[in-house]
């Protein structure tokens, strides 16, 4: 099952690619929203891509609702991942299309376990 | 730590909380027990020195309330929940639509994720019981766990495991770097400390009792006693979940397994004054168990009912 990563921090992206690879996903790296969209159109039977909220180019917010705007992808989870923990933030997300939302820091049980909310507890598990 | 300090530990535990640890369990007496030792300054030998000297003392207490307080998040095991959501909860309350009253359970709610799940369920998906007299009763043997579930204030790791984001955002309040379930959740549960192990004292009968991973840790005359004490607190078509690891099958025959696995009903419920607890001394007060009125308690905090039963 594949699955996006899609942050402007190398080092996250790194810890939520492991911890989806141990959970059986293939994972494919993205920087940004923009970058994101690009790689999504290569990989269209990716099931979760999990979205920083802050990035440059194209924010998680944005590609999120451009996501949502296409019927292509409908099955595609997504969960934000990020530092904004402001509930009016959260609402905006879920609004827009967010399946999910983590704050960050998190562990490698909360990814599960959203996971797990969302029907993918991982191919693996 | 070394075997006859993990064996003071589980002595401590089986004396004190009636809960038999295995030598295989020494790994998670280890965990649970560090933070106890470094908030005290002591290495896990001279912890378990201390409680070997003081059996009942104040240290001992703390060391088996850090043993009791199990693992636990919102909506653990999700599957459940949805059991609950789309076929026992909709017939119990298809049952008791004459009635209007809904009493449940968590008999062994740790630090309350447990019943506040609960209640977050009955608030998002059944509106059909606003102005029924619902009550969710949480129990535990851990005053310590108790506390901190009544105070009901989690941290964002705690909020962040398991709980859906929509219903974070719907049913909880933000204060700086914790979370608090809202009001309209928090009245629905109420908490009282219960040791299963002992006659209960009396309570309403449960329509549904949630006791999850409890009965794991003790030996089978034990859960025999536990399930027949909590089996006479029950509805005659009353539903007990158990954790994923338990059973009833061949310890109470007043239960049956449910389709839903985890869920069972009973078969065989006391019609009239329940007995004991698992030590099987009769309660006299076993009548004052169903509540009285019936009537909606509205805007009023479980705490203030004054009901005769916890």
């Amino acid at each position: 099952m594949d699955a996006l990563v899609i942050d402007d921090s190398r080092a996250m992206r790194t810890i939520l690619g492991g911890m989806l690879t141990d959970l059986g996903f293939r994972v494919v790296q993205a920087t940004d929203g923009r970058d994101a969209l690009a790689r999504l159109a290569e990989t269209p039977a990716a099931r979760l891509a999990l979205v920083d909220w802050n990035m440059p180019e194209m924010d998680g917010l944005a590609f999120i609702r451009a996501v949502r705007a296409d019927r292509a992808y409908e099955g595609l989870k997504l969960v934000v991942v990020s530092t904004e923990t402001e509930q009016a933030q959260m609402a905006t997300a879920l609004e827009a299309g967010a399946d999910e939302y983590v704050m960050k820091p998190f562990t490698r049980a909360v990814i599960a376990e959203k996971l797990g909310l969302l029907g993918l507890a991982g191919p693996s598990a | 730590m070394s075997a006859a300090d993990g064996a003071a530990f589980r002595e401590v535990a089986r004396e004190l909380t009636g809960i038999a640890l295995s030598p295989e369990k020494d790994y998670f007496v280890e965990g649970r027990l560090e933070a106890v030792a470094r908030a005290r300054g002591l290495s896990l030998g001279e912890l378990a020195q201390a409680v070997r000297s003081a059996p009942r003392g104040a240290l001992a207490q703390e060391v088996a309330e850090a043993l009791l307080i199990a693992e636990t998040s919102f909506f653990r095991d999700p599957g459940l929940f949805e059991v609950l959501r789309l076929q026992v909860l909709p017939e119990l309350i298809a049952a008791r639509r004459a009635e209007r009253r809904l009493a449940l359970w968590s008999a062994a709610c740790a630090t309350g994720q447990e019943p506040y799940s609960l209640a977050l369920l009955l608030v998002e998906h059944f509106p059909e019981l606003e102005g029924w007299d619902v009550d969710i009763l949480a129990t535990d043997l851990s005053q310590q766990a108790l506390d901190y579930a009544a105070s009901a204030v989690y941290t964002q790791h705690e909020v962040n495991r398991g709980l859906p984001a929509r219903l974070l955002v719907r049913h909880f309040e933000r204060e700086a770097m914790t979370w608090r379930p809202r009001s309209a959740v928090r009245r629905l549960v109420r908490f009282a400390r219960v040791d299963l192990l002992r006659p209960l004292p009396p309570l309403p009968r449960m329509d549904l009792v949630l006791l999850r991973n409890m009965l794991i840790y003790h030996d089978v005359e034990t859960k025999r006693g536990v399930l027949a004490s909590v089996r006479g607190r029950m509805r005659s078509d009353g539903r007990l979940v158990l954790g994923s690891a338990e059973t009833t099958l061949y310890l109470d025959a007043g239960f049956e397994p449910s389709p839903e696995l985890g869920v069972y009903r009973v078969k065989d419920a006391p019609s009239e004054a329940p007995g004991g607890g698992a030590g099987g001394r009769p309660d006299a007060g076993a009548e004052a168990l169903d509540r009285g009125p019936s009537a909606p308690r509205e805007g009023v905090p479980a705490v203030d009912r004054g009901a005769p039963c916890i």
